[in-house]
């Protein structure tokens, strides 16, 4: 393909950010992907595990326990933190019209947060950490994440405060919760779980409530931001009913924190935890329903008759991505009902909804994110976009017959409520359904790095160094 | 929405009353003075005098073995809560209560029940080869293969926490017994015995019950 640098070049200043953030945002991405291949292997080989007990069982390193909390920390601080740190630093910049004052800084931060992860995983593998989901790592680890954390999340939070463009932009504010959230609830949490202190019933309401958390004030509204975005790049208008966006960002902020009991229902917690819980998770409709009529409103604009989201290739990953927002506090919401939550609470079920809100949300709408960004950041357009359709059908298969496996899994558990010693004989059927769901997410993981590298090693490759010369004189000269 | 404090501000006030109505105001102060009880107070609310309180403390061994239960990350497919639609199933005699898990650090209450729930491990009865069998001799044939006792059990082996050593003239007096023309006895000559890490977790796992009244959750049903 020929290098064509026109659609990148326009804005000069927007040349001098990109330059400023392009090596620690690249850092990041290889990172994500990487740490999203290797847990995606390690889901796939923790399925097998449940159909076939025998595979790798006689190894201490890689009990079923130990292999889903592993996977889960990746994906959790490998693929989503270091994503959300490339992308949603990128976005920041880009509207505030500010570069990055230290690349540098942020270089070494970014490469001292995966050493944080690569320490946690290993520690999990030889049996030093905490067992609680999405925060299983020893609490030495979560101190180097926090401290990593620091120099990385306050760049954000710098070029907003000193930014140039007079506008914000709704963007803006979803990211910036999302950067503020993450420390409060990660450093609150890593330090009252490792209180001596802490026992019994306190330890799961905290653990609950940071999980409800990580979900709900950081993921949600760091892919929600990349959504806002993207959007009008894609569609060259202005977000339509932005009125409303103040509405969702402050609904969301003021709504979500109470959640948590949605995980305890049922158990030995108060009642009114349980309740702040349902709620909480109930009212989400308010700022998910604005937040989709934003994006779909701005998406399907009916004017021309023809649909905004056909004209850009990577439209369909924040179509999907949202449509997975809606499934995903959809199933969400009928979990927290007495009737069904005694029946499908401990099932795959709740499973279903978390790789729903972590995955066919999350993880899809930042792959459009980083699809979008680097070209942008390497002065270089994708080789294929055949083979990004690709990836995104397998992603989109794959998550949507996981999902459906699960949920089967999750119908045929409730049957067997209170004689799960016998349920696994009847899973096996399902089981072998999300194996193979789970392989068609690692084959499109896989071209997901395959891709970013190849964009990486095109760009940087002498042989074409024209292009990347020429906006690389262009930057210095506007500087 | 253009000022940078006003959201700043608004994020962490938003988290800070969560935090305070859910953990500090809430939880914290409603559970300030949980405490072992015995199963019925007297008049003034205060435990009984020469009545035993619950739940027990265990120490030692039963620690060692929860650690052990931590490690292998066994939380990942079993619970240890029985919930108030749980009690007509027979999972327990009685919900579980927040004294319950008074002074448990790391607690294995678990979120996904694709085994058992173990809450009340300890009191359910165990056969081998169709003749009632002692917890241990049970538990330690489900850890070193659950083939053993059903070839149809999908729990994962633990055979790394036993040992397999040359059998001396007297039998070893933990040695496992396998039932007859068991395909995974061992050799000729051989033994298995469990290790120390072994003997913890099935303590532990014995000592697994809800076997007692508390004050605020009497018996409402039978367990299995």
């Amino acid at each position: 393909m020929e290098c064509d640098n026109s659609t990148f070049l326009i804005d000069k200043k927007a040349k001098v950010i990109d330059d400023s953030i392009k090596v620690p945002a690249l850092l990041f991405v290889l990172s994500s992907a990487g740490w999203l291949v290797a847990g995606t292997i390690l889901l796939l080989i923790g399925s097998i595990r449940l159909t076939n007990p025998g595979f790798l069982s006689g190894c201490e390193y890689f009990t079923y326990g130990k292999i889903t909390d592993a996977q889960q920390s990746m994906w959790a601080y490998g693929w989503a933190c270091n994503v959300v740190f490339g992308v949603c630093l990128w976005v920041i910049a880009r509207l505030s019209g500010r570069k990055i004052a230290s690349s540098s800084i942020l270089l070494v931060a970014g490469l001292f947060w995966n050493l944080a992860v690569t320490i946690g995983v290993v520690g999990i593998f030889k049996g030093e950490y905490t067992g609680l989901s999405w925060i299983a790592f020893h609490p030495a680890v979560n101190t180097l994440l926090l401290i990593a954390y620091a120099m990385i999340g306050v760049w954000g939070i710098v070029s907003f405060m000193t930014r140039t463009n007079r506008n914000v932009f709704a963007a803006q504010w979803f990211i910036l919760a999302a950067l503020l959230v993450f420390p409060w609830i990660f450093s609150t949490a890593s330090i009252a779980l490792s209180d001596k202190m802490t026992l019994g019933i306190l330890e799961t309401v905290i653990h609950s409530w940071f999980v409800h958390n990580y979900f709900a004030l950081f993921l949600t509204p760091a892919a929600v931001g990349v959504a806002y975005y993207l959007v009008p790049k894609f569609t060259g208008k202005a977000i339509s009913g932005y009125s409303l966006a103040p509405i969702a960002f402050w609904a969301l902020i003021i709504i979500a924190p109470w959640g948590g009991g949605e995980f305890l229902l049922g158990g030995p917690v108060p009642m009114w935890l349980q309740a702040a819980g349902q709620v909480s998770v109930l009212l989400m409709v308010i700022p998910v329903g604005i937040i989709v009529y934003n994006i779909f409103g701005s998406l399907f604009c009916r004017k021309k008759g023809v649909c905004a989201c056909a004209i850009h290739p990577f439209s369909k990953f924040i179509v999907f991505g949202m449509l997975g927002l809606i499934a995903y506090t959809a199933l969400k919401g009928a979990l927290v009902f007495p009737e069904i939550n005694a029946k499908l609470h401990f099932t795959f079920t709740t499973l279903a909804s978390e790789y729903l809100g972590f995955y066919a949300f999350f993880s899809m709408i930042m792959f459009g994110g980083v699809y979008f960004m680097l070209p942008r950041l390497l002065g270089k357009d994708w080789c294929s976009k055949e083979s990004i359709l690709m990836q995104f059908v397998f992603s989109f298969t794959g998550i949507i017959m996981l999902v459906f496996f699960m949920l089967k899994s999750g119908c045929i558990q409730s049957q067997y409520v209170g004689q799960e010693g016998n349920v696994m004989q009847a899973l096996q059927g399902p089981l072998r359904g999300q194996i193979l769901a789970i392989s068609l997410l690692l084959i499109s993981h896989i071209m997901f790095l395959g891709h970013c590298l190849c964009l990486i090693a095109s760009a940087l490759c002498p042989c074409k160094a024209l292009c990347h010369d020429e906006s690389k004189e262009s930057a210095t000269v506007n500087a | 929405m253009k000022n940078t404090a006003f959201i700043v501000f608004g994020v962490f006030l938003a988290l800070f009353l969560s935090w305070k109505g859910i953990v500090s105001c809430g939880i914290q102060k409603q559970f300030l003075d949980l405490s072992p009880a015995t199963s019925s107070l007297d008049a003034n609310g205060n435990n009984l005098e020469d009545e035993p309180t619950f739940p027990e403390v265990h120490a030692g061994l039963y620690a060692m073995g929860k650690d052990v239960y931590e490690e292998l990350g066994c939380v990942s497919c079993h619970t240890q809560q029985v919930r108030s639609g749980d009690v007509a199933l027979g999972l327990g005699k009685r919900q579980s209560v927040a004294r319950d898990y008074v002074f448990q650090k790391n607690m294995q209450l678990g979120s996904l029940r694709i085994g058992p729930d173990l809450t009340n491990l300890g009191l359910r009865e165990f056969k081998v080869e169709g003749k009632k069998a002692s917890f241990e001799d049970w538990m330690y044939l489900m850890l070193r293969n659950p083939r053993i006792l059903d070839s149809q059990n999908f729990m994962p082996s633990y055979s790394f926490l036993f040992n397999v050593k040359m059998r001396m003239a007297q039998k070893s007096s933990n040695t496992l017994v396998f039932p007859e023309n068991s395909t995974f006895s061992p050799d000729e000559g051989y033994e298995v015995v469990p290790s120390r890490r072994a003997e913890a977790l099935v303590y532990y796992l014995k000592n697994l019950k809800q076997d007692y009244e508390l004050p605020e959750m009497k018996f409402t049903g039978e367990s299995k």
